[in-house]
């Protein structure tokens, strides 16, 4: 078995992994019962999913300039994943849509009361 | 690697499929946001997987504009659909058609927002709430007669 089979089959793993996660999100997110919930299956295939999907790819193409290209992609995406999912969980709990029976605990629900 | 490739990509066509339900069945603007980022990750995934399949490179600038940009759109909409966030009617009074049903609409929104236990978030739509301008009231008021019928 030479190298690039080796490799091929590493980045083969890495990418049907990602494709698993991107799977399990929209699963979660047609079934899961309200939108933090929903949220949270949303964030697999955004970072983790991608970032391996990326490895995957990166293994396969191999050249500096694409390696450059992908973590720069994986940088980015891990920069701005998180502020469209705070703003978007912000606006959901101030528009109250989502299930509070649902909820272990609500820290936020006594600064509301006394603001 | 066509096996892998094949397999991935039912993978992906059948996760995209269900974030387009997501979108579809709403039942909020927000969860349409929630599957458009999911959509949008799933694209992102498809052009790198397709990219590694062929050994060509030449969709990896998508994916860097993708990655820094997607993000701006989900926090526009969310920013727009925040009952919290809406200017008052004492902070622009010049604007027309910003009067009493403006300040009648944050009231709404406040009320809808501080109701316990909200088991269906259906009436408690951020969208629906912003007849405060003049332009936006007819296409608001189709959603919500669509979303009601529903």
């Amino acid at each position: 078995m030479t190298v690039t089979a080796v490799l091929d089959v590493v980045a083969g793993v890495c990418l049907l992994g990602g494709a698993l996660l991107s799977l399990a999100a929209g699963v979660g997110l047609l079934r899961f019962p309200d939108l933090l919930s929903r949220m949270h299956a949303a964030t697999k295939p955004q970072v983790l999913g991608l970032l391996l999907i990326l490895a995957g790819t990166a293994i396969r193409l191999g050249t500096a300039v694409d390696i450059t290209t992908l973590v720069l992609v994986g940088a980015f995406q891990l920069v701005t994943a998180p502020v469209a999912a705070h703003m978007v969980g912000r606006t959901a709990y101030r528009a109250g849509l989502f299930r509070r029976d649902l909820l272990l605990t609500d820290e936020l629900a006594a600064d509301r009361r006394n603001p | 690697m066509i096996v892998v490739a094949a397999i991935a990509a039912v993978f992906l066509a059948a996760a995209a499929g269900m974030a387009l339900g997501r979108i579809i069945r709403g039942p909020s603007t927000l969860d349409r946001i929630v599957g458009t980022d999911v959509l949008l990750a799933i694209t992102v995934c498809a052009t790198a997987t397709e990219a590694a399949y062929s050994r060509d490179a030449t969709g990896l600038p998508i994916l860097l504009g993708l990655s820094l940009l997607g993000a701006a759109g989900s926090v526009a909409v969310a920013r727009f659909a925040d009952p919290v966030a809406r200017p008052s009617p004492a902070v622009s009074p010049s604007l027309p058609g910003r009067g009493g049903a403006g300040a009648a609409g944050s009231m709404g929104a406040l009320s809808g927002a501080e109701s316990p236990g909200n088991d269906h978030p259906a009436p408690a739509d951020p969208t629906g709430h912003q007849e405060s301008t003049g332009r936006a009231r007819g296409p608001v008021s189709t959603r919500r007669s669509r979303e009601a019928r529903e």
